[in-house]
């Protein structure tokens, strides 16, 4: 014997690919193989890796989506007659998620009695996509099942990768995920949502609490953007509960601006204008009152305001806002345009309209520069500055930049989209003051589906929007009962 | 994909215990540890004083343990095929039980133990075409189950489709179903002594049928019955008491008269961790004899120098999975140094190894690189978080430990011991060994070494690095 030792080397994850691609072939019955990999988008991307590197066979995919109790039984009902060549199975660990009961759940427990039962119903490889803290519950729990396997195949099962992961879905700013694509959004949170709960199932010693907060709160930001207030509202309410234990304030004042931004859409006000001003007081507090974050819930407050008919208090508000954000940030800044934008809104409704065109020209020009056209910010220049023409009757010219700014948000935010929904309103009513009804009522009655799943059926929004629709009905009768005498 | 390939990683499958056609004996390795002759041996002994003595059954209780995966139920089939051979002596009739399909591991009572002795004892003495056994037993039984538990099951009729025993398939189906297994509980839970007599009864029908087989024209007559119930060491919860190693002493201690009252021959797999725990004497005095499976000894106890007989052992079992390949054809020298060394001797883990380092390979022969990828990736995939933080410090204190007298709770000693941690040998009569008084006891002593997959994992070298070098006590100056 020549006493050889091991040679410790690290794992190659394409000869892993590859051997595992082989177990799956070599095998003539049943045999159980474990993927231990922490990130669900991962395992995903193995399998697809896996399926092309095996392509001649037969490979079934299960994904347990929900809490099971017998994984035989399962399989059993998932396969029916089917007869593949081999199983993939992953989101096993949705069946005992808490990693520290992990190893005594049901689910765990069972695997270990019916070891001896799958050969009976497989006769073919079965592989368990699985995170660590899932892998050692069936150690622990289910040690005979765990010891009938022919390999467990290793991909980056560090947390430092998930938080990677992590920091790359939570540096995107806001306005970068608002520019998103309707789809890409979804996907985006679906990501997230995965991750998530992925990195909450990891054991406490290895979760960074810092980081699953962010992700938290990134992941409330998408549901947010995406009109899911009710979601959001939840995640945030964690993230200022955790900031409060944790005593940083700055990430505090965030949290609750971005809050009270939730509830100021759902226009619960009263909230929302307590949120904003504790957000305000605990930055001044903190870095002094020359600070942008300081002008941004400052802004915010006076959108409150604006929502109460409060002008002159949000007025003066704007303008402190705008003065410290030309010694912070400077003017050619998509915030600064933004805050323009604001104070030029008070003035259109104020009837201002000569002060308010100069201004929201002034803030797309600024976006233009920054942002660029394609951006769901730069639509909403265009729309205030519609309403503008609307109400002067410039109607043409106010139809031409609706329908610019709808046809930017279609590609951008997507036609479910509150803000979507509020620039075909205003769409909506230049048709009606045009006495085109019919045009109108088809656009106020697709406002009025988004806004029944945004802001739900009691909402002010939903009730003006419903009025509408009632108001284009009647105008359409009348116009008809005049038409039928032409007509015989 | 080389098909010769494919036919060793199909034979190198360790899930199931060896058949007849892969089983070597590697009682030499295992410190002359001849476990299935001296069975047999007690038992025909037993037997024959039996009859001489006295009319009272002297029946034998043991028990039987060794590592999770190290042979233990390959060595029970062996002990079955030996028992039921004719031989010159006397055969005996084996019946074994597979305690798994019986029992939730995490949920066991004294009375699913019985229950799944008397239906399998039934189940197979009334297959076997040559017994003409007679008389409803267990019918009280079924019946009262039949009311209750199995009122509305599809089952087997007791009394129609079967003379006597259980319907087996519902029996089974207990270990998934836990209200029907309470039921049954209750119902049957003034009459575990009744029980008991019932299966005592049909072993003495039974018994007097095998021993006179050759009258109606079989060749050799039994000469009585060996019940062996495997895998009842997987037990994880008894009663009500705390998981693992207090399960086992509840068990095995608590209610030894019940495991021991069975008037037949039998043989009880226990854990590892119970045999090598406090307990051990105490047990010993309540069981007949009880036999411990060490590993195959592939180096002496410094963990370096090969022990030749083991390492020809393990290259035999694989030799018998290879079937018509040549062993240097399908494995180099070097690869089968690399598999035995850090196998420990585990025979399961060997298997395993030697097939992840099938899928490694491209063509054969398969190459020391391709085990050590295997292994490596066995290594990889040791989360030092599965185990309680003092683990790598009781594994190096036993490693530095010259005595293996080591100061920690012995639970944690068996603890590491039942995770296969540590892996128990014997030398037996090894000349090389430095046995100093080449005396029984010396030789059947058993020795630990640290699972050699387990010393390559930093955690345990840190360890055994901190005890070996104590950090110094800090004087004070002044």
């Amino acid at each position: 014997m020549n006493n050889l030792d091991l040679e410790l080397q690290e794992l190659d994850e394409k000869r892993q690919m590859r051997n595992l691609a082989n177990a799956v072939k070599l095998a003539d019955s049943f045999s159980l193989l474990f993927v231990r990999c922490n990130q669900r988008p991962r395992q995903k991307e193995i399998i697809k890796e896996l399926k092309g590197q095996l392509a001649e066979y037969k490979i079934k995919v299960i994904f347990l989506e929900n809490q099971i109790e017998h994984l035989l039984d399962e399989l059993e009902k998932e396969l029916g007659d089917e007869k593949p060549d081999s199983v993939f199975v992953y989101g096993l660990e949705n069946s005992f998620p808490k990693a520290d009961t992990a190893a005594e759940s049901k689910f765990v427990v069972t695997l270990n009695h019916s070891r001896n039962s799958f050969k009976k119903v497989l006769n073919c490889p079965l592989v368990l996509f699985l995170p660590e803290y899932a892998l050692s519950a069936i150690y622990h729990g289910a040690t005979d099942f765990y010891s009938i396997r022919s390999g467990v195949y290793l991909f980056s099962a560090k947390a430092e990768e998930t938080e990677q992961l992590i920091s790359q879905h939570t540096s995107q700013a806001y306005r970068e995920l608002e520019g998103l694509l309707f789809e890409e959004r979804q996907n985006r949170i679906k990501t997230i949502e995965e991750l998530f709960a992925e990195y909450q199932s990891l054991p406490v010693s290895q979760r960074n609490l810092d980081k699953e907060n962010r992700l938290r709160e990134k992941l409330a930001e998408l549901y947010y953007i995406s009109g899911e207030y009710g979601k959001a509202q939840n995640l945030y309410q964690e993230a200022i509960e955790y900031y409060r234990n944790s005593k940083d304030l700055i990430l505090l004042s965030s949290a609750l601006n971005n809050l009270a931004l939730v509830y100021k859409n759902q226009g619960e006000n009263g909230e929302a204008i307590n949120l904003f001003r504790e957000a305000s007081e605990l930055v001044k507090e903190t870095v002094g009152r020359k600070h942008p974050d300081y002008a941004i819930h400052l802004n915010n407050l006076a959108l409150v305001f604006v929502n109460q008919r409060r002008y002159d208090e949000a007025i003066d508000l704007l303008k402190e806002v705008l003065e410290i954000d030309r010694e912070t940030i400077g003017k050619k800044h998509p915030t600064y345009a933004a805050h323009i934008n604001n104070l030029a809104s008070i003035y259109t409704d104020q009837g201002k309209y000569d002060e308010a065109i100069d201004l929201f020209k002034e803030a797309l020009e600024i976006n233009r520069e920054t942002i660029g056209e394609n951006h769901p910010v730069y639509a909403g220049g265009l729309s205030n500055l519609a309403l503008i023409y609307t109400n002067q009757g410039r109607y043409n010219e106010a139809a031409n930049l609706f329908k610019e700014a709808l046809k930017i948000d279609r590609e951008t935010i997507g036609r479910k989209h509150p803000n979507y929904a509020i620039h075909l309103s205003n769409l909506s009513k230049l048709y009606y003051k045009q006495k085109k009804y019919q045009e109108a009522l088809s656009l106020v009655e697709e406002v009025h589906q988004i806004r029944l799943k945004t802001l739900g059926v009691n909402h002010p929004d939903t009730r003006d929007i419903k009025m509408g629709i009632d108001m284009c009905r009647m105008k359409l009768k009348e116009k008809a009962s005049i038409l039928v005498p032409y007509k015989n | 994909m080389d098909s010769q390939i494919a036919k060793i990683y199909g034979a190198c499958n360790p899930d199931n215990p060896a058949s007849k056609e892969f089983y070597y004996d590697c009682s030499a390795a295992r410190g002359k540890n001849v476990f299935v002759e001296q069975i047999k041996d007690h038992i025909v002994l037993a037997n024959a004083s039996m009859h001489e003595f006295s009319d009272a059954g002297d029946y034998k209780c043991f028990l039987f343990t060794g590592h999770s995966g190290c042979g233990k139920s390959s060595e029970l089939k062996r002990l079955v095929r030996e028992l039921d051979s004719y031989s010159e002596e006397s055969r005996f009739y084996p019946i074994f039980i597979d305690a798994n399909e019986y029992l939730d591991k995490f949920d066991v009572t004294i009375t699913d133990i019985l229950l799944a002795i008397a239906t399998e004892t039934a189940d197979i003495l009334q297959k076997d075409e040559s017994l003409k056994i007679k008389g409803g037993y267990f019918k009280k039984f079924t019946e009262k189950l039949g009311e209750t538990v199995f009122a509305d099951w599809e089952i087997e009729k007791i009394g129609v489709d079967l003379p006597y025993g259980f319907p087996k398939l519902d029996i089974k189906r207990l270990a998934k179903d836990d209200s029907a297994r309470k039921l049954v509980r209750q119902a049957l839970k003034d009459d575990t002594y009744l029980l008991l007599r019932e299966i005592n009864s049909l072993l003495v029908n039974a018994r007097n049928e095998i021993q006179n087989l050759a009258a109606h024209g079989a060749s050799q007559n039994y000469k009585d019955v060996v019940i062996i119930l495997d895998n009842l060491e997987k037990i994880e919860r008894f009663g009500d008491a705390e998981m693992g190693l207090e399960s086992a002493r509840k068990l095995f201690l608590n209610f030894s008269t019940q495991l021991t009252a069975i008037e037949s021959h039998i043989i009880y797999t226990v854990p590892i961790d119970l045999m090598r725990s406090n307990d051990a004497s105490v047990i010993g005095k309540l069981y007949d004899k009880s036999f411990v499976l060490p590993m195959v000894k592939v180096f002496q106890r410094d963990g370096e120098t090969p022990f030749e007989i083991g390492v020809e052992a393990m290259t035999e079992i694989l030799k018998l999975r290879l079937g018509g390949i040549e062993r240097k054809a399908a494995f180099t020298d070097e690869a089968l140094d690399l598999l035995i060394k850090y196998s420990g001797g585990h025979i399961r883990t060997f298997l395993l190894f030697a097939r992840e380092a099938c899928t490694d390979a491209d063509a054969l022969p398969i190459t020391a690189e391709n085990v050590n990828y295997a292994i490596n990736s066995e290594y990889q995939n040791i989360s030092p978080n599965f185990f309680p933080t003092y683990t790598w410090e009781v594994l190096a204190k036993l490693d530095l430990s010259s005595n293996q007298n080591i100061d920690v709770e012995p639970a944690q000693c068996v603890e590491v011991l039942e995770k296969l941690l540590l892996f128990e040998y014997i030398n037996g009569d090894d000349e090389t060994a430095g046995n100093q008084k080449p005396n029984d006891r010396n030789r059947q002593t058993p020795w630990y070494a640290v699972n050699p997959i387990y010393r390559e994992l930093d955690q345990f070298k840190a360890a055994k690095e901190k005890l070996s070098n104590p950090p110094q006590e800090n004087t004070e100056v002044e």
